[in-house]
């Protein structure tokens, strides 16, 4: 039945050629964004939700998903082209997909990534479709105490997860997040907090606002300040044996794709593997796509039964598995977001807020106020892999050029449209305060290794878990022992959140993450100087 | 960042984050006490008690945790800094001389201060002296823009000719570009 109202939607908008010509557009922006270093899908979704404050509703969304999609999938093509990832969820298929170009397969390498992103989407446009609905019925059941402890759980598993040095830095973020959305009236009491009698702060911190700071301003400025700004965005010394336009132009707009769905299709074993990874990872509170990027590549490598052709430009699996599990995660990343108003990866928090801001609420109500609403943002998405698919053949050849333009021109007219989108929500200057202040904030806090994405998820969760903390406690009399006894899913959260504190604190002593190692050493590897690692 | 410098700028933030978490413990304190912010002579003894007995109601229970798990998080990051050889040894008049001549720190704070000047200077007094003139919707916004977009391409550009021509046309079209596109096209409301 699910899978006939995405049908149904999906149509939908197909006879709305206006809503179609948005989506292609968007997509094509979304992978110019994901394709250049420094912007991403996070910061495009932010920026783009400001900009359309004032566009009708299913446009906005046609946009914001359209961005998604293309942002996640375009960093692989700066990726493979010039080994140096777009976004973060492209690093992964940087590795071997270089070694392709170096090879000269340039072209076949982005045709396979495109067709791995494509079925990685359609997983999880499914599994959007086909659990959202399932898992929205379940929380349903959610009492104050379960929404609590999913929150706080979501906080902390992305801590642990998405920090790329000591686990307690993630913590950290998760906690200052939480302080942030802490300032501003209190719903329950109507007590004013931490506003300090100035009326800027009454109303809170925006989301919006504080996202861009976050997301926008900090890329900003670690594109200029580093050493060569005056460079183009992308370096193109000694990537690649041939130019990147050379590169590019085997990759023809209108080519027939020499069988790169075949060759995708023949790994999938992989292509299974990595997009339920993806989904799963996806659906993670704030973890997001790269590091289901990374877990399926580094699953792929150790499951692999040809594991003498990794590293050697000839290993398709290495660029199918974090591309078909980046995509899955959009889908994945959306279950939560919908269903629970939790968001599954920094791009779907950028979302939460659009949502909010055009007054939309998710949740477990949505099935309930918008039953069709979770099907019309998956075929939104499945519309977009459609729009990947027409506009990743036709902007192959002008993205050589495109990545040439020089962060000195770039990042200053990103920084002018941070401020245009953060004014155009409340038309509040002090909203432009807290884009400068945050984006500062956030620049000194990524040189310390604390990632944003648990400071944002803080923020929007904050207020989720203070309300349902008091609200659990003021129908149980102040008695804490109801957030065990309340039902077995709160004692399922009470023994997970448990487990992951002391799995972190006990052995390791707040060490590094062991999974993200392969994230860390690459990545240092990006400095100059620096080697790619071999596998 | 190397891991020694990382260590460092770890301990230094600890001890930050040990006195913020300990002002915003006293904060969720008072706020407990005293949640509408009234003058403390003016909150009566009742209210107090009603505060104590329904402590679980109080808008400063959460703030106060959360406070407490900061203060817990910042001891322990601060252990792990002192654990990795990380000392306070690196505040010295030389060491702090060399760290404000690290261009990196001199173009962050470059492009901040460029941003602030943008945000809070030039749209303002663009927005004072231009408002008058109407050849485009937000003509102030335009020119505002036109002025931050070209002073950031040329202080982080070549010292050449060629890229200053270039960087007044980009700047000039694509301040033009934004200004008509949002302010006309799309009605946003511009700063």
């Amino acid at each position: 039945m699910e899978l006939l109202y995405l049908i149904e939607e999906f149509f939908k908008i197909v006879m709305d050629p206006m809503v179609v010509l948005v989506i292609f557009g968007a997509t094509a922006l979304g992978t110019i964004i994901g394709a250049l270093p420094g912007l991403t899908a996070t910061m495009g979704i932010a920026l783009l939700t400001g900009l359309t404050y004032k566009v009708p509703v299913n446009y906005t969304f046609a946009i914001l998903m359209g961005i998604y999609v293309g942002g996640i999938y375009g960093g692989s093509i700066s990726a493979i082209l010039l080994n140096i990832p777009g976004t973060a969820s492209a690093a992964a298929t940087a590795i071997e997909g270089n070694l392709f170009a170096k090879r000269g397969k340039a072209a076949l390498a982005i045709k396979v990534t495109r067709s791995a992103s494509i079925i990685g989407t359609l997983v999880g446009v499914l599994a959007l479709a086909l659990i959202a609905p399932q898992l929205s019925r379940i929380a349903l059941q959610f009492s104050a105490v379960e929404y609590f402890l999913l929150a706080v759980f979501g906080v902390l598993m992305c801590g642990s997860i998405v920090t790329s040095d000591l686990t307690i830095k993630g913590w950290i973020g998760g906690l200052l997040g939480l302080c942030v959305a802490f300032i501003g009236y209190d719903v329950i009491s109507g007590a004013p907090r931490f506003d300090f009698g100035n009326i800027n702060l009454s109303g809170g911190i925006s989301l919006i606002p504080a996202m861009i700071g976050f997301y926008a301003i900090p890329e900003v400025i670690k594109a200029l300040a580093r050493d060569g700004a005056d460079a183009p965005a992308m370096d193109m010394e000694g990537s690649v044996t041939e130019s990147p336009e050379a590169l590019a132009s085997k990759s023809v707009a209108g080519g027939k794709d020499p069988g790169s769905f075949a060759i995708a299709l023949k790994n999938i074993p992989v292509i299974i593997r990595s997009a339920l990874i993806g989904v799963g990872i996806g659906a993670l509170p704030g973890v997001g796509e790269d590091v289901a990027a990374w877990i399926a590549y580094d699953n792929a490598r150790k499951t692999s039964k040809r594991k003498d052709e990794w590293g050697t430009g000839e290993c398709y699996e290495a660029i199918i598995a974090p591309e078909v599990a980046n995509n899955a995660a959009i889908g994945g990343a959306t279950i939560p977001l919908l269903t629970l108003a939790v968001p599954g990866s920094p791009p779907a928090a950028v979302l939460l807020g659009a949502f909010m801001i055009h007054n939309i609420r998710p949740g477990p109500m949505i099935m309930v106020d918008s039953p069709r609403f979770i099907f019309y943002i998956a075929a939104l998405i499945l519309v977009a892999v459609v729009a990947l698919w027409v506009v990743g053949i036709l902007l192959a050849r002008p993205m050589s050029s495109i990545l040439k333009i020089p962060s000195v021109f770039l990042m200053p007219i990103i920084a002018v449209l941070s401020i245009v989108g953060a004014y155009a929500l409340n038309l509040k200057r002090f909203d432009i305060f807290v884009v400068v202040l945050f984006g500062a904030i956030g620049y000194i806090l990524d040189k310390m290794k604390y990632s944003a994405a648990p400071i944002v998820l803080g923020i929007i969760l904050g207020t989720m878990i203070d309300e349902n903390f008091r609200r659990a406690l003021i129908v149980n009399k102040g008695d804490p022992s109801f957030f065990v006894t309340n039902s077995w899913i709160s004692l399922v959260f009470v023994v997970i959140i448990a487990y992951v504190i002391i799995k972190q604190m006990v052995p390791r002593q707040l060490g590094s993450r062991v999974n993200l190692k392969n994230l860390r050493g690459f990545l240092a590897a990006r400095r100059p100087g620096g080697t790619p690692p071999r596998p | 960042m190397e891991k020694s410098t990382l260590r460092r700028a770890d301990l230094l933030f600890s001890i930050a984050l040990i006195l913020g978490s300990l002002w915003f413990m006293i904060q969720s304190i008072k706020l407990f006490l005293n949640p509408f912010g009234r003058k403390w002579e003016a909150v009566p003894a009742e209210a107090v008690k009603e505060t104590l007995t329904f402590w679980y109601k109080s808008p400063a229970l959460m703030p106060f945790f959360v406070s407490l798990l900061v203060l817990l998080c910042s001891v322990m990051l601060f252990h792990v800094a002192m654990k990795s050889g990380a000392r306070l040894d690196f505040i010295k008049k030389d060491k702090i001389a060399a760290f404000l001549k690290n261009r990196e720190f001199q173009s962050f704070v470059v492009i901040t201060l460029l941003l602030c000047v943008y945000a809070f200077v030039l749209i303002p007094v663009c927005g004072k002296l231009l408002v008058r003139i109407r050849i485009i919707r937000g003509f102030p916004f335009f020119v505002a823009t036109f002025i931050y977009l070209l002073s950031m391409m040329l202080a982080f550009g070549h010292r050449k000719l060629g890229h200053a021509v270039r960087s007044l046309l980009v700047s000039f079209l694509v301040s033009g570009i934004v200004t008509y596109a949002f302010g006309t096209l799309a009605k946003i409301p511009l700063p």
